[in-house]
């Protein structure tokens, strides 16, 4: 398992990694060549590398361990025919999805207008200020080219330059990588039983799982958000070693590298801060943190630059742009928020949404069982407090858009796109809690 | 813990006696009432009997976790295996092996035949049907305890306090404690929500996985276009026309978005036709797009105007006709047509029958202005009318045309409006023969005298560019500047005036508020061919307005 649980992570430092150094390339040169995006590739190598060689002879004697381990693994195996059952129809899924993304090209609607759209065009050599004679130089088509960062593009974009498999595929991998992560994060927790139902539970969802025949970045977003508290809340459990708290920032990073809009951050940092009030070593808590935002910091910074150097280097003429800022907005929405005359109507409208992708069900059984297990609560305020600041980050971003937008309710099908993470923190949450019916519970009463 | 109390236990052990009992019949109950839905429709009883069908299955899994509970605190095992209950149990197995098994066979047949083949053959809505199977689960889950068996091994056996080496030392003491029977109960309460979950939710993803694997089982090694097709229809076999047709730098001139949603969407467009220069209709109009853009793309219901045209594709299309009563009425005799001959045509096409025993003419068009199947004439005479009956099947396809030659050496082409209906007959006539035949020629310039009739012929090549003639087509604009009378001769000339006129008629019957159809028009173009005031005559004409 921990071997399967690296695999995934690894995919995730990866993909962040290659994302954000073809970034990096765009953000300075305009364009990117597949020289340049080996070198990522060539980094990791050299650093894997010289881990191997540093550490002695031990891990080059790779086959003999692996060997000892699969064996190893195999002897120990012994399940109930329960987990096993749940284990089966997981593993079958996991593969169904592969094969899913390796066969269809991208095919949904938003993916080929922005995010599949400008992964062609970059790997074609072109660069978005290109686009500004292909719009027939129409402002408001062109700047919808720039309304989110480039991460999922670029993966789109090495798909398609190496003439690999279709950039579906990231997103079925994303999807393995949650359900791996969920199940061997939720098994330090909880029992092996509960583990593989809830996991599921995660795997069924309709939801997370037609993000994998779509090419959103819902899902990325969802698995780097979620990964980050998982591995947060590993560190509150194992004895808080600081290379699990700079792993959870990292995700985090990434996941707001993947859609800055998304408010979530803020719950994180709540969490964070807690913590670093309760426990020790406040001081680097206090300078990661700090790290942590100057990351979010440099982000924002070099898409805003990047945006701006290569939207206006198109456009000779004066554009009479709107000007009003995201701190104007915030000002507005802050002047109207005093009033809260929407929240009922915003809470339905979030109510209707998310409950497809949310199953109300799924929030009464963990209310039920952090209710019916309330001498668990204290081991497991992290998780709690995460996902209530979660659901009212949501009201409240929500609030917020209504009254800057006068458009907010057509946005429903996007809210429940967002919502996603929500299911695999409300089960890990039940896990935390709740146990699978054991064969005392079922017993006859003599 | 009733034991405790006699008294209290007696009576809770007949409710429970009852309860248990009665249990079999209000599950029998309620499957009728998911089958009567499932043939049906969904929202039947809240329609007709006024009932929250929800609610009366919220009320049922109360009733069915009491009577579990009931099961639990005050039944022996050997009284249970005599009871109706445990008769009802072993029914309610056999019959959702049976329930399972028809249910994917429908979500099967759905996803390999067409949507909706299962409610139109079978009469049973599947999804509704899958409800009656969550229900019958539902029953067996209740069923469960720590005798059930599956394959050998007890389903709830526990061995993770002995096996998981990772929680031996997390296990809290608390949990050690044995438990009252209502805290159980919550345990098992939260397992049947959460499988409840995990039942419907399972049916959304086997659906899903379904629907993607008819795609790609048959074929395994498709290409790129193959599933682009699969997923985008006749959309993605347009946009390769475009790029077959157009080179790179070129410009589109692309529908309006609030007229054609998908053609319309210069995001969608875009990402199949980059790095071709896309010009909006919704933003740019045409007298300034007419000079910028090299293309034009023609929708069945886009563009409302003539674009000067150089060259015009379209996707093919196949057009059966079955034709009868095709009769010439001279003013000395009536001739009748029994066989189609190849008169003349400009099109790219394909000939798949022209049969005349049973007059069925079927063609594969992949681009065509004018395509007449007929008799050739030489005669003086004008006919007072010719008509004929066609069934074809698509609107707005087939015509019939006469043609005059005149004795400059061109050929005048007067026709009938096109079938406005199809896979029926439809009755097509021209009249007024003559009185055409002069105004054409005096809006045209011609000489008026002599002209004689050269053929009687059915046209289904013809270019009804407002009425959805073809679906997805391109229009290459001529750029020449020359106005009709500077460029060669041309071999036919159509009588334009008559086309306009059916446009017109075509735009006011499909549209009921002309305004609002005319504001359109205007708004999205400013070439429309008819003159402002002309247009208003028409209009009078045609329906009769003052």
């Amino acid at each position: 398992m921990k071997f399967i649980e690296r695999a995934a992570m690894t995919y995730l430092l990866g993909t962040a990694e290659v994302s954000l150094l073809g970034s990096f390339f765009i953000y300075t040169k305009g364009r990117i060549n597949l020289l340049e995006f080996m070198i990522p590739a060539i980094i990791s190598f050299v650093i894997s590398l010289l881990i191997i060689f540093k550490k002695g002879n031990t891990n080059l004697k790779l086959l003999k361990r692996v060997k000892k381990v699969i064996y190893g693994q195999l002897k120990r195996i012994n399940i109930t025919s329960f987990e096993g059952i749940c284990l089966l129809i997981i593993g079958l899924l996991l593969a169904t999805t592969i094969i899913n993304g390796l066969y269809w090209p991208v095919s949904s609607w938003d993916s080929l207008t922005l995010y599949d759209f400008r992964g062609k065009i970059i790997a074609q050599g072109f660069s978005l200020s290109d686009l500004f004679k292909q719009t027939f130089k129409d402002w408001d088509f062109y700047s919808y080219y720039f309304s989110y960062p480039l991460f999922t593009s670029i993966l789109h974009s090495v798909s398609y330059m190496t003439s690999g498999p279709s950039p579906q595929i990231f997103y079925s991998l994303y999807y393995v990588s949650l359900v791996v992560i969920f199940y061997s994060t939720l098994l330090r927790f909880s029992d092996r039983k509960t583990t593989a139902f809830l996991t599921l539970m995660l795997a069924l969802s309709p939801v997370i799982f037609s993000h994998t025949t779509i090419a959103y970045p819902n899902l990325p977003y969802a698995t780097y958000f979620v990964t980050g508290f998982f591995i947060f809340y590993r560190y509150t459990k194992e004895g808080r070693p600081i290379g699990l708290l700079m792993l959870s920032l990292l995700m985090n990073v990434f996941a707001y590298a993947v859609r800055p809009t998304e408010p979530f951050l803020v719950a994180f940092a709540l969490i964070y801060i807690i913590d670093m009030l309760v426990s020790r070593n406040i001081k680097t808590k206090i300078i990661y943190l700090f790290l942590f935002f100057i990351l979010l910091y440099i982000l924002n910074k070099s898409w805003s630059l990047y945006f701006q150097r290569e939207a206006f280097a198109a456009i000779s003429y004066p554009i009479n742009l709107d000007k009003r800022s995201s701190l104007f907005d915030a000002g507005l929405a802050w002047g109207s928020l005093r009033t809260f005359s929407n929240l009922p109507e915003i809470i339905k409208f979030i109510y209707n949404n998310s409950k497809g992708a949310v199953s109300p069900i799924l929030v009464l059984m963990s209310a039920t069982s952090v209710f019916f297990y309330r001498n668990k609560i204290k081991d497991n305020i992290y998780s709690i407090i995460f996902v209530v600041a979660c659901y009212l980050l949501i009201v409240a971003g929500t609030l917020y858009i209504s009254y800057i937008y006068d458009f907010w309710k057509i946005i429903g099908e996007s809210l429940s796109r967002i919502v996603i993470f929500i299911i695999p923190l409300l089960l890990f949450t039940i896990g935390c809690f709740w146990r699978l019916p054991s064969t005392s519970i079922l017993k006859w009463e003599e | 813990m009733f034991k405790k109390n006699k008294t209290k236990s007696l009576y809770l052990r007949n409710l429970s006696n009852l309860a248990v009992n009665l249990f079999p019949f209000f599950a029998v109950g309620l499957g009728v009432l998911i089958v009567i839905q499932s043939v049906t429709y969904k929202g039947f009883f809240e329609k007709n009997l006024h009932f929250d069908f929800g609610l009366v299955i919220f009320m049922f899994a109360l009733y069915a976790l009491l009577t579990k509970y009931f099961i639990l605190s005050h039944w022996r095992k050997e009284n249970l295996s005599r009871s109706i209950y445990h008769t009802f149990s072993n029914l309610n197995k056999l019959v959702l092996s049976g329930l399972f098994v028809l249910g994917i066979f429908f979500s099967v047949m759905e996803s390999v035949k067409y949507n909706n083949y299962v409610y139109s053959t079978f009469h049973v809505n599947p999804e509704n049907f899958w409800g009656l199977v969550q229900f019958c689960f539902l029953i067996l889950v209740l069923q469960l305890d720590s005798t059930t068996h599956i394959g050998g091994v007890k389903i709830f056996q526990d061995r993770w306090d002995t096996t998981n080496f990772l929680n031996k030392g997390l296990i809290p003491k608390s949990e050690l404690v044995r438990k009252s029977v209502f805290h159980r109960l919550v345990e098992i309460s939260i397992f049947f929500g959460l499988l409840w979950v995990v039942v419907s939710g399972a049916s959304g993803v086997l659906g899903s996985i379904f629907d993607q694997a008819k795609d790609v089982f048959p074929h395994p090694l498709a290409s790129y276009s193959q599933k682009m097709h699969t997923k985008w229809g006749v959309f993605y076999d347009y946009m390769q026309l475009i790029v077959k047709n157009v080179p790179s730098n070129m410009a589109i001139y692309n529908p309006p978005q609030n007229i054609r949603g998908i053609e319309g969407n210069q995001f969608l467009i875009r990402s199949f036709l980059f790095p071709r220069i896309l010009i909006s209709a919704q933003r740019v109009s045409w007298s300034i797009a007419k000079s910028e853009a090299d293309y034009v793309m023609v929708t069945d219901s886009w563009p409302g105007f003539e674009p000067p045209r150089e060259s015009f594709v379209y996707l093919p299309k196949n057009v059966q006709i079955f034709w009868k009563n095709f009769l010439v009425y001279f003013p000395d005799r009536i001739d009748k047509i029994d066989n189609l001959l190849e008169i003349d045509s400009d099109g790219d096409r394909k000939i798949v029958e022209n049969n005349s025993e049973e007059k069925h003419l079927s063609i594969i068009y992949n681009s065509s202005n004018y395509d007449y199947w007929g008799r050739s004439y030489s005669r003086n005479m004008t006919p007072d009318n010719i008509s004929v009956d066609v069934l074809v099947n698509q609107t707005e396809k087939v015509s019939i045309v006469a043609g005059f030659k005149l004795q400059n050496g061109a050929t005048i082409v007067l026709s009938s409006p096109p079938n406005d209906k199809k896979e029926e007959y439809v009755h097509l006539t021209i009249t007024n023969i003559q009185a055409k035949l002069d105004n054409i020629t005096k809006i045209q310039g011609l000489p008026q005298k002599g002209a004689t009739l050269s053929f009687v012929a059915l046209n289904p090549g013809q270019v009804y560019l407002h009425s959805g003639y073809a679906d997805f087509g391109l229009i290459k604009i001529d750029k020449s500047g020359l106005v009709d009378s500077e460029k060669a001769m041309p071999k036919y000339y159509n009588d334009a005036y008559f086309l306009n006129l059916y446009r017109l008629a075509v735009y006011n019957s499909s549209s009921k508020n002309i305004e609002k159809y005319r504001t359109l028009v205007y708004d999205s173009t400013s070439g429309f061919v008819i003159p402002d005031d002309e247009y208003n005559e028409v209009e009078k004409t045609i329906t009769g307005r003052k």
